[in-house]
């Protein structure tokens, strides 16, 4: 995976967690502010509702069993046999809100009686200590009651039930009955159901107002930082709508403004750059014209030089000399102007690298001062009329600066990260070397490395020229000092020139028939 | 050739025109000048100059404009004077029909190398003639002839062809034709040979658009087949 691709999908994995954290912390609170809400107001509804349904269901059961059990009595002898209690305790238990009763007394023959209404479901074995103990508590003084009606919830069998007692007045049998609260219970286990599901309708509802909440906020912050991240990409002319009167809506009207300030400075600013381009240009080409009359003529003054008067001749000389200068700079600027305006164009040939370099420098007469190791046979593909000029300023450079003899090496080198072959030329020089501060401006325009150094012949821009070649080619150069002295520039050019892709499409095509365009 | 050669510069701006004029003279041709392309059509018309220098930026109509009246009727070689290099003029300037281009600021000499070069072109070398399928070519009288009709090729298209049919069937890279035929230096724009190959192939070919005659040769150049 590239780092490109990695960087990506980190990008994407911050947005996300920056997205998700606002969101989810937005959510969390919502919801954390419905659950505190729903749960408190439940519990209290349901801590009263129990209450009072509780209180009202026993309070009824125990009012009836009193009245009952006290009618009752009344019509019980002092001394009454087993059988009226037992007849006593299935009436009382025939009641509609469904109790049974235990009833105990002393009967005449001196026995306890235990009269159940019904002993399957009910017995004193099921009445608990501490509620007997309580019903036979006396009580004396406020003359009222000498015992009290007692209760008290149990479960059985995980049911619940209300269990109460008391003895009749005036040495009465003693009486305690059970109702079930099963019903009651039902009620309230249904209400807190009730309750319960409300409670996590109230989260879930929070949940996704929060959600919808969330969306509202974030969808424009989220436009914004789209649109930021346009612009910083370059896409000055990005603006946003805005809706709206908010905060938000604010925050994007400040974007566009800064965005339009932005757009405008950076035309400015081009525009600025390509006028004082487009001013060398067309300075260079206007300088073409009356350069072809001068150099025209000074050729022809350049034959004549000899039959001249020796005072004038070297006047003639000197203007033969300066104009060639002058050609030169203003070929170069021409061309640096091309690279700047990406208008240079590549004419691809295929090559032997061998036969350029020896070409170029016997073109020169450079032959005597320079040591060429090269095989024929590398044949790459680029234009030979760049290379040319490579070849020439480096080797010209080494020649002026380094001094002779000047060493050009040609060899392939496997690429693996283009996966394909590469040329190198290194040319060394037996110079002195080039000065560590000098060495990362030797390939800046008009660069000189002292101001105390004598004038050189060169433009100063053709080792600049140079690496703009190399650079078309999709190649570069690299300059070292050599261990054992004299400096080293090493053009490394892919064996196939890759065009530029705005280049690509108007390439002329050489496998094909190239048939459009014949005679016109 | 010995025979002083008769030159036509149209060229608008006069102080090149009078110093080239001068140049060119000094080197031993015969020069007639003219300042427009309307001038220059007229003067071809009237004097028939062996060879035209011809500059692409003219009032009025312009260079290839003119390049492109003249081929109409005329294969004289020209010789386009260009003061840009940008590509953009140079291969609209070689498609009009230019058979070589030099770019301002000129040196007379190397103007007067490439007069040469062209005037070259034309001559002949020996008495053989060859036949490529419909294709005969008279090495003799300097003629190509198609299903007996005469072909007219300019000079550097004619020599482009009598060099690719002086080695059949082999492969001969831009660089080798630009010697050959244009006597370029191994600085040679590879250009002007895929010109000058697309306006023969127009000449020659049945079907330009699928030559059988003349065959790209990829990685290399170009190749003369005779037809099976």
């Amino acid at each position: 995976m590239s780092d490109a691709s990695d960087g990506r999908v980190r990008g994407w994995l911050r947005a996300l967690l920056r997205l998700t954290s606002l969101r989810l912390r937005l959510v969390t609170v919502f919801a954390l502010v419905a659950l505190v809400a729903a749960v408190s107001v439940s519990g209290i509804a349901y801590w009263l509702n129990r209450d009072a349904v509780l209180t009202r269901a026993q309070n009824t059961a125990l009012r009836d069993f009193r009245k009952s059990l006290g009618d009752r009595a009344t019509t019980l002898t002092e001394s009454p046999m087993c059988n009226d209690l037992h007849s006593m305790a299935a009436g009382v238990a025939e009641n509609t809100l469904d109790y049974q009763v235990v009833l105990i007394d002393e009967a005449s023959d001196g026995q306890i009686c235990q009269a159940e209404s019904d002993p399957g479901r009910f017995n004193l074995d099921m009445v608990p200590a501490s509620l007997i103990e309580a019903v036979h508590d006396r009580r004396d003084g406020d003359g009222s009651a000498e015992y009290h009606l007692y209760w008290q919830r149990i479960s059985l069998d995980g049911d619940p039930f209300l269990i109460g007692g008391t003895r009749v007045i005036g040495g009465g049998p003693t009486g305690y009955m059970l109702a079930s609260l099963s019903p009651e219970q039902d009620d309230l286990n249904s209400l807190a159901w009730s309750l319960g599901i409300a409670t996590a309708l109230a989260v879930v509802g929070s949940v996704l107002l929060a959600q919808a909440a969330a969306t509202m906020v974030l969808r424009p912050v989220q436009r914004l930082s789209d649109a930021a991240q346009r612009l910083g990409e370059g896409k000055l002319d990005t603006r946003l709508e805005v809706r709206g009167a908010d905060e938000l809506a604010e925050l994007t009207r400040t974007f566009n403004s800064s965005a339009a300030s932005l757009e405008q400075r950076m035309q400015d600013l081009s525009a600025r750059e390509s006028a004082s381009r487009q001013f060398v240009a067309d300075m260079s080409h206007e300088l073409r014209t009356p350069m072809t009359a001068i150099t025209a003529m000074t050729e022809v003054l350049e034959d004549e030089v000899d039959n001249l008067d020796p005072m004038i001749a070297p006047a003639v000389q000197l203007v033969v000399s300066e104009t060639r200068r002058l050609n030169d700079l203003v070929e170069n600027l021409m061309e640096v102007t091309r690279f700047d305006a990406g208008t240079a164009r590549m004419v691809l040939d295929d090559v032997d690298i061998a036969d350029q370099v020896t070409a170029c420098i016997d073109a020169r007469a450079w032959l005597d001062a320079v040591e060429v190791n090269a095989d024929r046979g590398i044949i790459a593909e680029l234009d030979p009329r760049r290379l040319d000029v490579i070849l020439a300023n480096l080797i010209g450079n080494a020649l002026k600066h380094g001094g002779s003899p000047v060493r050009v090496t040609v060899r392939e080198e496997q690429t693996a990260a283009r996966g394909g072959h590469d040329v190198l030329v290194e040319v060394a020089d037996q110079g002195p070397g080039i000065p560590d501060a000098v060495l990362p401006h030797v390939f800046d325009r008009f660069y000189k490395a002292s101001a105390s150094r004598p004038r050189s012949d060169g433009s100063g821009l053709g080792l600049s020229i140079a690496m703009e070649n190399a650079h078309l080619h999709g190649g570069d150069i690299d300059v070292h000092n050599a261990p054992g002295g004299g400096a080293v520039f090493t053009l490394r050019l892919p064996r196939q020139a890759r065009l530029p892709e705005h280049e690509a499409a108007g390439a002329e095509h050489r496998g094909g028939g190239t048939a459009a365009g014949g005679a016109g | 050739m010995t025979r002083v050669a008769f030159l036509l510069l149209i060229e608008d701006d006069e102080a090149v025109r009078t110093a080239l004029e001068m140049s060119l003279t000094r080197q031993g041709h015969r020069v007639v000048t003219a300042a427009t392309g309307e001038d220059g059509l007229k003067l071809l018309r009237e004097q028939r100059p062996d060879l035209i220098v011809l500059d692409v930026m003219l009032p009025g109509i312009d260079g290839f404009e003119v390049c492109r009246r003249i081929r109409r009727t005329d294969q004289l070689p020209i010789i386009l004077l260009t003061a840009r290099s940008d590509d953009i003029d140079v291969v609209v300037g070689l498609e009009s029909g230019a058979d070589d281009y030099v770019v301002k600021p000129v040196q007379g000499r190397v103007l007067d190398a490439r007069i040469r070069a062209v005037m070259r072109r034309g001559e002949r070398e020996s008495n053989d003639s060859a036949t490529f399928g419909s294709i005969v070519i008279d090495r003799a009288a300097m003629t190509v002839t198609k299903n007996g009709a005469d072909l007219q090729l300019t000079p550097t298209e004619l020599r482009l062809l009598l060099e690719l049919s002086r080695r059949p069937g082999q492969a001969l890279s831009r660089q080798q034709l630009l010697r050959l035929v244009w006597e370029h230096d191994y600085l040679g724009d590879s250009r002007l040979v895929d010109a000058c190959v697309q306006r023969l192939r127009a000449k020659v070919e049945d079907v330009p658009s699928s030559p059988k005659l003349i065959r790209t040769v990829r990685g290399v150049g170009y190749r003369l087949d005779a037809p099976a």
